[in-house]
């Protein structure tokens, strides 16, 4: 095992459960739920390149950032996936993938969804 | 026709690795996967002979490819609409990736490496990804050992130093703080380094004198805009901290003269806003604080 460099915020278990936690809430579309699984100070980051519907600001705030996903889970399905090595999420429509969401975390919270919607950025992304 | 059965057979055995180093530093599937493609074509023609170590050589060629490639990239991505983020990959279902070491490679940390320059982001991807010793880093990024032990430790620190950021809150007054001395002292590199890419500076001035009418955006202009007045502006001016809406602002003072008020939002990603408060009308409510608020160093 070669030694660890580097910084860790977050076990990755603990990623983990933030993660699914979150993705619990969204299924059951509660908003005050899905605050709950994000840190009042939560930020969303979206990728769109102009090329879908998404907020060309950063959105800030846990009240804001719950308002977001709920606006993309309407009509989608939402699963768990590996994003770039840690849990994260995927949005597909009619089993295409319309949003794929890194999240980083602080604590037992979610602090910044990444929040990829660019197609371009997608077709790489497998179906379902 | 051996032969090239047998450079097909080397290319295959290091191309998850090739492909590992692209996409870390460009953060692009499909940019990854061509510039793979690019390495393939040149180790065809390559005279395979007199290469001693084909991996140390591939790697090479994949590594300096993509330093040219990231500054092209960076290039295309200023006139990006909105923000840009990396291309995700599926790391579960991803055949190359998914067997790599996960260093550098989660969204949050390719965000992270947007900040650096493409030979610390190199340096940083070869040692903290794949475990390259030192002295072959240097030798990749034709460099001296001590210079590639710098940039990989500046950039280590810049990204322990970001993923480390305490509440917003208090990540924003620092920033502020840091962006006040990097736009005092006219420090263009420092302050690139804290804007995000798609930074905008907004000036409320109402029409008043010296202050930019129209948003300026991108890390490269704000930050030649701030420079461009460092020369002069901040003579014998006073900041103080205030707290407007929950964020910390300076409010700018010349004697007793009322400049203005400024302050920035920030995102992971850095500095998003800088925003110049100069209209006298809207400042008039901030006279009796600047003598109130602590004062900055």
């Amino acid at each position: 095992m070669p030694r660890r460099r580097g910084y860790r915020p977050v076990v990755p278990r603990v990623h983990d459960d933030v993660v699914r936690r979150l993705a619990a809430a969204c299924h059951t579309g509660d908003v005050i739920a899905i605050e709950a699984a994000l840190d009042p100070d939560a930020v969303a980051v979206c990728d769109s390149g102009g090329r879908a519907p998404a907020a060309i600001r950063p959105v800030h705030g846990a009240a804001g950032v719950a308002w977001l996903l709920r606006t993309l889970l309407a009509g989608t399905d939402l699963t768990i996936e590996s994003v770039n090595g840690s849990t994260g999420l995927a949005i597909r429509r009619a089993g295409t993938a319309v949003a794929v969401i890194a999240v980083s975390c602080h604590e037992d919270r979610a602090t910044t969804l990444w929040v990829v919607l660019n197609p371009a950025k997608l077709r790489g992304w497998p179906g379902r | 026709m051996g032969d090239l059965d047998e450079a097909a057979s080397v290319f295959a055995g290091v191309r998850p690795r090739l492909f590992g180093i692209a996409y870390r530093m460009l953060g692009s599937v499909s940019e990854a996967e061509d510039l793979v493609q690019e390495v393939w074509l040149r180790w065809q023609t390559t005279d395979r002979s007199v290469v001693n170590n084909p991996g140390a050589f591939l790697a090479t060629t994949t590594t300096r490819l993509a330093i040219n490639e990231l500054q092209s990239a960076r290039a295309r991505r200023e006139t990006y609409i909105g923000p840009w983020l990396p291309e995700p990959v599926d790391t579960r279902a991803d055949p190359f990736l998914g067997a790599e070491r996960g260093e550098a490679l989660e969204l949050a940390v390719l965000m992270l490496l947007e900040k650096l320059t493409p030979h610390e982001r190199a340096a940083y991807v070869l040692r903290e990804a794949f475990d390259y010793p030192y002295p072959q880093i240097a030798a990749i990024l034709q460099s001296t050992d001590p210079a590639v032990r710098q940039l990989v430790s500046r950039a280590r620190k810049h990204v322990a130093g970001e993923r480390r950021l305490p509440v917003p809150q208090t990540a924003q007054r620092q920033l502020l703080a840091a962006f006040l001395d990097a736009a005092r002292g006219g420090d263009l590199e420092a302050l690139e380094k804290l804007f995000a890419a798609d930074v905008a500076s907004v000036s409320d001035g109402n029409g008043a004198r010296q202050v930019s009418r129209k948003p300026v955006v991108g890390a490269a202009r704000v930050a030649k805009y701030i420079a461009a007045f460092s020369t002069w502006y901040w003579e014998g001016v006073d900041l103080r901290w205030v707290t407007t809406n929950g964020q910390t602002s300076a409010v700018l003072r010349r004697g007793d003269e009322l400049l203005g008020m400024v302050t920035i939002n920030a995102s992971a990603s850095g500095i998003d806003q800088v925003l110049w408060m100069m209209n006298p009308e809207k400042l008039a409510a901030f006279s009796a604080v600047t003598t109130e608020g602590p004062a900055l160093s």
